[in-house]
């Protein structure tokens, strides 16, 4: 009897799990979602473009000297020496709105990530404790999202001695988390009822680890669709306090006190030098955000993916 | 910022504060102005002001570019209303009485419906032309007034004497908390007495029978009386006297429905916001031609627009917009220097209420000299006035405007821009940078802070951050109040309560005629915010108050003397004088610009068009 000679095919062991059948991160996601719509692709260049430009450009300036009031140079027109002329009190218009923008964006940022991580937080516990601990939260959070938001922030700005960019994200986040809260626990509420969630719970893991290793990498993408939104809105609540005068003190520059310069009449008529560029620059930001943000929001919803 | 013409009131009473002005908008155009710009000095990086000598400029002389009068030939028309302008970007706070009111908005409304009992010639002093009648009589220190027949309050009861000795026993109560008991209503024989409680009545004040006739005697009888220096504005007794004193500065009486005897009577006040008037067909010097006035409120950035527009017949314009709107077709401007002097103060201790004294608190934070003339020294006011105001502010070189020009102190300099001599005095006192941040710290290597408050208004910020740029660079680090400009009523609320936080403030006063420093800076006076006395002062203003002063010379002399004791030991620095300009539309007739009403002229303002011309 001879050896039994079959062929054995050698398949290459290939495994089940191809690179191409993994679920693309979300990240990559929302990138070919931004690629994909010519909207968003164009307004995340220039949204890019325009904060490396006014970062950059604003690490150059010397903040001392361009605050400073120089009262031979009021009102000047746009020249070769001062691009966008100077404004009221004779500082360059240029270097103004670089370091509005810059401060406007930090201030929005800040509080996009403040109230973040507070909401994120409270929602967190909230939804996935429930019971009496989710009730009492809940009903701090009605209280709270029933206050007149702007009106509050007003009265403390002006009760305030000494503010600065600081404590003014601080009284921003105060009323702000609200919303993060809310969305938060609503997902992590539908999260905590499936059931890995109660598996782990069942081999004893730590409350916290549930919370914070498998539950919160879930509703990522949701919270981040919320953040990009809430950064847009922030921005504005900003400049819109700055600009009613309840913002930063005159010496730090904001792109709401260069669009309050409007205000004056003759400045509207006569100095579109002074206000119109902030008020280019905040449109353009906002809608480059929003744009971008609608696709973000497109990309975590399997149902509207285009892609 | 905002001045107007003052009411024809005593001493005491024209005493007024004004709201210091904001920064100022220079003209697209650089042509306009005649004084050089230093534009090449700014051309580098250094960052020092310009220190250029500028050709000394004579207030007077810029004013005298304006005309006080409008020019208007057409034909009037019957009746109409006039639209004033109360340019400020807070509320009116609407104390409608003459014995309580105590800012100058205030004072704009009183001046449409009430009056005092004189009124006053272009040298300020008394005439025989006003609701009463005068003689004096030196030796006996008397002054006799003689009301007028037939002259109306707004419902229907005739003025008496016995209305303005009412006046005096509201002011000299003890219940009284106003700003107009001071040395003047002192000066009356029996009116401290009646004040502490220790006489029922005021035994310097007699009323004839017939209440027509008031002889006031005084205890010093000195020039100053009959230039202002004692209170003529009277308030009805019929209408007040059932309400108590400490109550009338709020009582509706006041507020809402206060009447007078002047050329327009009140008809509706909206609280902050505006005040109606009109005609008052029985006023003594004959039927007002208007018909009524309107008087509202409007933020300085509005004006130009608004005049342009035809919104106001009447409009305090601001200097920082003037070269832009240097042609304007349908109104024409009115100008004049004024009686107005802007100052740094320093808090330098308390007032004492049941003393009725200032007491100097030898610690106060800014109670050493050289500091205080340093701060004067660091800032460059000459420039302020020329470039932020283009030119209609000018540096004060005292604390005596260029109106009282026989009495101006000519050999002062004043606080000139001078920051070498700044350092020098710092360094002198013992402030030095010992920590190298760049401030200086206090004597006893502290960190050194002052707190100074300023007014909100136009253009304040820049204002203020050039200011304390200026101060900064001498070494001094500066903070304002609760970090940020102050209202205007809220500013002189803490000054004028010594809030322990303000060690200096910037401030501005309307003076009267009479140009005695013993209401605004004597030891007795609650107007006195720095709240410094010295003996060389209280000298001084003795005898300007006493019967010495008769002797002109010996007067003049004692101005001369009291400025430069002032600038000596300067409780405050004179910052800037100022033109006052008005837009006037051109449907407006026989509208004059005086100094504070001496002519009473307002029943005399016509119109010559239905609208205003646009």
């Amino acid at each position: 009897m001879g050896k039994l000679h079959t062929k054995v095919n050698k398949e290459k062991q290939v495994s089940t799990i191809t690179p191409s059948n993994q679920p693309p991160s979300f990240g990559r996601l929302v990138w070919k979602e931004i690629v994909n719509d010519k909207f968003a692709l164009i307004s995340f260049i220039i949204f890019s473009l325009i904060i490396i430009v006014v970062f950059v450009g604003a690490t150059f300036v010397d903040s001392s000297t361009t605050t400073k009031v120089n009262l031979s140079l009021l009102n000047k027109a746009p020249s070769k020496k001062f691009i966008l002329g100077t404004d009221g009190s004779g500082r360059d218009m240029l270097t103004q709105v670089f370091l509005g923008a810059r401060n406007s964006f930090l201030i929005a940022f800040g509080v996009t990530i403040s109230c973040g991580i507070i909401g994120i937080l409270v929602g967190l516990s909230s939804g996935f404790f429930g019971g009496k601990v989710d009730n009492f939260i809940m009903r701090i959070l009605d209280f709270i999202s029933m206050l007149p938001r702007l009106m509050l922030i007003i009265v403390i700005v002006s009760l305030v001695p000494k503010y600065n960019v600081v404590t003014f994200i601080l009284i921003m986040t105060a009323f702000g988390w609200i919303g993060d809260a809310r969305l938060t626990r609503a997902k992590t509420l539908q999260q905590s009822s499936l059931d890995y969630v109660q598996a782990s719970k069942t081999l004893g893991t730590n409350n916290f680890v549930i919370m914070f290793r498998e539950v919160l990498p879930n509703i990522t993408s949701l919270i981040i669709v919320n953040l990009t939104l809430s950064l847009a809105a922030n921005m504005g609540l900003e400049t819109g306090l700055t600009f009613l005068g309840f913002g930063l003190p005159f010496s730090t520059p904001s792109l709401g006190t260069l669009i309050s310069y409007a205000a004056v009449p003759e400045n509207m008529q006569n100095r579109p030098w002074q206000w119109l560029p902030a008020s280019l620059l905040i449109i353009v930001m906002m809608l480059c955000i929003n744009f971008v943000g609608q696709a973000v929001k497109r990309a975590a919803d399997a149902k509207q993916r285009v892609i | 910022m905002r001045l107007k013409k003052l009411l024809a009131l005593s001493l005491v009473s024209v005493m007024t504060i004004t709201a210091l002005g904001g920064c100022a908008k220079k003209s697209k155009d650089e042509t306009s102005n005649n004084t050089p710009t230093p534009t090449t000095a700014v051309e580098n990086t250094d960052d020092s002001e310009e220190a250029e000598v500028t050709p000394a400029v004579v207030p007077t002389e810029v004013g005298a570019q304006f005309s006080t009068t409008v020019v208007n030939d057409n034909a009037s028309i019957e009746g109409g209303i006039l639209k004033v302008a109360m340019v400020t970007d807070s509320a009116f706070a609407g104390v409608l009485n003459p014995c309580f009111y105590e800012d100058d908005f205030d004072s704009q409304i009183l001046g449409w419906f009430t009056e005092t009992v004189l009124s006053y010639d272009e040298n300020f002093v008394a005439d025989q032309d006003g609701a009463a009648t005068y003689e004096y009589d030196a030796a006996a220190k008397t002054v006799t007034l003689h009301m007028n027949e037939g002259i109306k309050w707004h419902d229907g009861v005739p003025v008496t004497m016995d209305d303005l000795l009412y006046a005096y026993e509201v002011i000299c109560n003890k219940d009284y908390a106003g700003m107009r008991y001071g040395e003047s209503e002192m000066n009356v024989v029996g009116a401290e007495e009646y004040h502490n409680g220790t006489a029922d009545t005021i035994s310097g004040l007699k009323l004839s029978d017939d209440k027509m006739t008031l002889v006031l005697t005084f205890k010093d009888f000195y020039p100053s009386i009959l230039v202002g220096g004692f209170w003529t504005s009277p308030i009805p007794r019929h209408y007040y006297e059932d309400i108590a004193i400490k109550d009338m500065a709020a009582d509706e009486k006041t507020r809402t429905t206060p009447i007078g005897f002047g050329p327009f009577k009140i008809k509706n006040i909206v609280p902050g916001e505006s005040v109606e008037f009109e005609r008052f067909d029985d006023y003594w010097l004959g039927t007002p031609k208007l018909a009524g006035v309107i008087v509202s409120v409007i933020n300085p950035d509005l004006v130009p627009t608004a005049m342009k527009d035809g919104q106001f017949d009447v409009a305090l314009f601001s200097p920082q917009q003037y070269p832009d709107y240097k042609e304007p077709t349908n109104y024409q401007y009115l100008g004049e220097v004024q009686t107005v002097f802007s100052y740094t103060g320093f808090k330098l201790g308390k007032w004492d209420a049941d003393k009725t004294t200032n007491i100097v608190d030898p610690n106060a934070k800014m109670a050493n000299l050289k500091l205080r003339q340093a701060i004067g020294y660091a800032v460059d006011n000459a420039t302020l006035g020329e470039s932020f105001y283009n030119g209609l502010r000018f540096l004060a070189t005292t604390v005596i405007t260029p109106r009282h020009v026989s009495y101006q102190n000519k050999e002062l300099t004043g606080y000139n821009y001078d920051p070498e001599k700044a350092k020098q005095l710092l360094d002198e006192a013992g402030y030095k940078d010992v920590n190298d941040d760049g401030f200086r710290e206090d004597p006893n290597g502290q960190p050194f802070t002052i707190t100074w408050a300023t007014m909100e208004g136009e253009n304040a910020e820049t204002y203020a951050q050039f200011k304390i740029q200026c101060w900064n660079e001498v070494g001094l680090n500066v903070e304002l109040f609760n970090g940020r400009l102050t209202e205007f009523n809220a500013f002189y609320d803490a000054v004028e309560f010594d809030d322990p936080a303000i060690d200096m403030y910037d401030g501005a006063w309307q003076t009267g005629y009479d140009p005695n420093p013993a209401s605004l800076w004597g030891h007795l006076a609650s107007a006195n915010y720095t709240r410094y006395t010295s003996d060389t002062f209280d000298a001084i203003i003795d005898v300007i108050s006493s019967d010495q002063a008769w002797d002109s010379a010996l007067l003049a002399a004692k101005y001369q003397e009291w400025q430069k004791a002032f600038f000596e030991e300067a409780p405050a620095i004179p910052t800037l004088w100022r033109i006052g300009l008005y837009a006037v539309n051109n449907r407006v007739k026989n509208y004059e610009l005086t100094a504070s009403d001496i002519k009473l002229t307002a029943h005399l303002i016509e119109l010559t068009a239905e609208e205003t011309v646009k």
